[in-house]
């Protein structure tokens, strides 16, 4: 079918220029502020050839051959899926090369390649159990998971599928060939001379040594004496025993009483054209779905290691990249720092491989609410830039990085840090919307809240210490200075008036330094009292709905 | 002694030269480390959410617990953050409770308390003066060193245990016990303004800057830290304020002889 494989060949090709394209074009960041298009592919340009013939090269070479073929990071992290990984990535990489690819390859190498003779025959079975082996450990793996982590979405059930049909009807092919009586008949006929009186010995010489099945046929000792003769000079050369085959022969021996009807049904010649066709969809869905990291991951892991540092503008096409390469093994949601608190605000976006396909979404698609944005801005800020996620990452992400961006993109879309949504407004304003939103203060009882317990404040008799001892009350001055002193926050809860405590610059600007709680000479928690008032401020405004600052312009 | 090695979050991101010098001179000293799969301490969630920043918390708390072992935090953030926790633990029955419930959906369990230590509270407490100075071996009394004691590690003192937490000496010791010299200056005890450097960066700055200059007219050369948060905050900025950084153990690594490689220098 060479029309099908250059139409496969094409679409993989036409699919994959796209991918780069998309790479090059889109971006995680904020248009406004983001390089353009062109400034970004020379700088691609340029950089790439830099570290191809710079200093970086030899990292770039060891990244490929630790990082993307012995899978180093993976290994380091996790033997089991290592593993499963590398059965996959030898097994059906080794049928691509020596099999699929035997025309260019394998025959260049060993000029005696013959698909039916040992050691090839009982190589791809070798291979080919190996894929079979890897994907089945992937799914056991998967079933008997005691992760509490909720796995991460889009798993691509089409690629494996296209995966495991290859190898299913690779082995059905093969053992469909041992069998069948037509294949017997078409070899024969092209490959040798033989009168009728000469395959006769060799039918019963096949049927009994090569697992061959025709439709009645008996042995006979002396037959199968003359047959093996007849076989030595005409078959053996290029057929090893299909025993050798040592899973599809086995498979052969169950499909053997069916070997009349699959006869009559052309059974092998079907299964080829499946096995073909299913290839042939495998290649052309390379650019899509998971399939895609078999370009991707390899891609960013070089990158990872060529990329000049401090970051160049090519981080920007790294970030782009790095959405398509995400294989979502979930490997930095294992290794989240904060990974706990998704069950705590039922909120996924807190994992990284859940919190990139948000950034997906909201910089790609541009398929994300209000809601949803709310929830991403959550799982962005409640993350501590320990950087696990980017030193345990299989496939090179700089997923820091994509967060930074991330922080950046949310505060152009109207969710910008807590602490910087407080300062869109003042703290009477701030007092006004949230009362204007009421309802919520009451439902918000909690153990170890401070500020709705009077006895924890209401003793403050305003000697000032706290605000003389107050590193900020000092270094503040000017309008972006402080608009209430420590001691004044305490007085508004004694009044009663915690609402405009919330929005207080006090509040916000606080260093926790706890100097103000220590000289207290009335022993008032006065620091721990602002991180309350924090935690209120936090939860009451994370519930408004609406967004302060609308970015203009953007496509949400 | 063995203790649960803490690093936290910011060591290994930002000030991994921390850790490793860390590693070296509590190695030399006879400290035994042992590593858990600890995760973030809780104190970035802590202005945001006090059940966030508890499940962080007592996770870890939780973890070394389970294997009988005190915890030994570089980072004074961490350190107040998981002292704040287990203080909260014992004083405050209603959020015992709603964390008992919570870590026990991760088979965790607060059966038993650990405490939490500081790197400089174990070399003076534990490892102590004595067995420091019987370990030196190069001298460095040309060195004046600003002791900054990070505001975690001392305050509020209801909670922490470093050392008085208005006239401590604890840090001077310790650096006196390496052979430098221990200065005086006025604003020892002052923040460092590194929790307000994202939210408020000039305000921080200024902190800052008070700092570096209080340090540096009181004649010393090198500031040093025991804290992440106070050396990513200070370091940028000391070389322009005619001053040096060190983290603590880098200078006791220094003078028990410890190459400096493996102190991250």
């Amino acid at each position: 079918m060479p029309w099908g494989l250059s139409a496969a060949l094409a679409i993989a090709a036409t699919g994959l220029a796209y991918r780069v394209v998309i790479w090059l074009s889109r971006t995680v960041d904020d248009r406004a502020t983001c390089p353009p298009a062109s400034v970004r592919v020379a700088a691609l340009v340029t950089g790439t050839l830099g570290s191809l013939f710079g200093p970086r090269m030899p990292r770039m070479l060891a990244a490929f051959g630790l990082d993307v073929l012995v899978q180093r990071k993976l290994w380091q992290r996790d033997r089991l899926r290592w593993l499963a990984h590398m059965a996959i990535f030898v097994g059906f990489g080794g049928l691509f090369l020596v099999h699929a690819l035997h025309g260019v390859v394998t025959e260049k190498l060993w000029p005696g390649y013959c698909s039916t003779v040992n050691p090839w025959l009982w190589l791809r079975d070798l291979l080919g159990l190996l894929a079979v082996a890897g994907l089945a450990l992937t799914e056991v793996r998967r079933r008997f998971s005691r992760s509490l982590l909720p796995a991460p979405k889009h798993r691509d059930l089409v690629f494996v599928a296209l995966v495991a049909a290859i190898l299913a009807t690779g082995f059905l092919l093969t053992a469909a060939k041992i069998i069948s009586a037509p294949d017997f008949e078409r070899m024969v006929a092209t490959y040798s001379s033989l009168s009728a009186e000469e395959q006769q010995p060799l039918k019963v010489y096949w049927q009994t040594e090569y697992g061959m099945v025709f439709p009645a046929s008996a042995p006979d000792a002396a037959l199968l004496k003359t047959g093996e003769e007849v076989h030595e000079s005409a078959c053996a050369s290029c057929h090893s025993r299909p025993q050798s085959a040592f899973v599809s022969y086995p498979l052969s021996r169950l499909l053997r009483r069916a070997a009349v009807p699959l006869a009559a049904a052309n059974a092998s010649v079907v299964l080829f054209n499946l096995h073909v066709l299913l290839c042939l969809l495998g290649i052309a869905y390379l650019p899509f779905g998971r399939a895609l990291h078999i370009f991707a991951a390899p891609t960013s892991l070089v990158a990872a290691a060529g990329a000049a540092t401090p970051a160049t503008v090519n981080a920007v096409a790294r970030r782009s990249l790095a959405l398509d390469a995400c294989v979502r093994c979930g490997l930095c949601d294992e290794r989240c720092s904060v990974a706990a608190l998704w069950a705590l605000f039922d909120n996924p976006l807190v994992l990284p491989a859940s919190k990139l396909e948000g950034v997906r979404r909201l910089s790609v698609e541009k398929r994300i609410d209000a809601n949803e944005l709310a929830t991403l801005a959550q799982g962005a800020y409640a993350c501590t830039d320990c950087g696990r996620c980017t030193r345990g990452c299989p496939v090179g992400l700089d997923l820091d990085d994509l967060w930074t961006a991330l922080k950046a993109r949310l505060a152009s879309c109207g969710r910008p840090t807590p602490a910087a949504r407080v300062k869109t407004a003042s703290a009477s304003q701030w007092a006004d919307r949230l009362a204007a939103s009421s309802g919520t203060n009451g439902a918000l009882a909690r153990p170890g809240r401070l500020t709705d317990d009077p006895r924890i404040f209401s003793h403050c008799v305003q000697c000032q210490t706290c605000t003389n001892v107050c590193p900020v009350v000092a270094e503040s001055f000017g309008p972006g200075g402080v608009d209430a002193t420590p001691q004044r926050v305490m007085n508004l809860l004694r009044l009663g008036m915690t609402e405009l405590a919330l929005g207080s610059r006090m509040v916000w600007n606080c260093t926790t330094c706890y100097q103000c709680q220590e000289h207290c000479p009335a022993g008032i928690r006065v620091t721990d009292v602002l991180y309350d008032l924090r935690n209120q401020a936090y939860t009451q405004m994370s519930a408004l709905a609406e967004i302060d600052t609308p970015a203009k312009g953007d496509a949400l | 002694m063995k203790f649960a090695l803490f690093v936290g979050c910011k060591i290994p991101a930002r000030v991994p030269q921390y850790e490793r010098a860390a590693r070296s001179v509590l190695g030399r000293l006879g400290v035994e480390l042992i590593d858990l799969d600890f995760d973030c301490c809780g104190y970035p969630s802590r202005h945001l959410r006090l059940d966030a920043y508890l499940a962080l918390a007592c996770r870890n708390l939780a973890k070394a617990s389970a294997r009988h072992l005190d915890v030994l935090t570089l980072c004074q953030c961490c350190y107040g953050s998981l002292r704040h926790a287990l203080h909260l633990l014992r004083h405050e029955p209603g959020v015992r409770l709603a964390v008992a419930q919570d870590l026990a959906k991760d088979d965790l369990d607060l059966s038993e308390t650990t405490n939490v230590r500081h790197l400089l509270d174990i070399l003076a407490r534990d490892v102590g003066f004595d067995r420091i100075r019987a370990n030196v071996v190069r001298d460095q009394h040309r060195l004046r060193v600003a002791a900054h004691y990070g505001c975690h590690a001392l305050r509020p003192s209801d909670v922490v245990d470093l050392d008085n937490p208005h006239a401590p000496t604890v840090f001077e010791d310790l650096i006196r016990a390496t052979g430098a010299a221990a200065i005086d200056w006025p604003r020892r005890l002052d923040c460092c303004g590194a929790p307000i450097a994202e939210t408020n960066p000039a305000l921080s700055a200024r902190l800052r800057e008070v700092k570096l200059a209080d340090a540096r007219a009181a004649g010393a050369d090198t500031m040093c830290t025991a804290c992440p948060y106070c050396e990513a905050q200070l370091s940028p900025a000391a070389k322009d304020a005619g001053l040096s950084t060190l983290l603590y153990p880098q200078v006791l690594g220094l003078a028990l002889g410890i190459a400096p490689a493996k102190l991250g220098l």
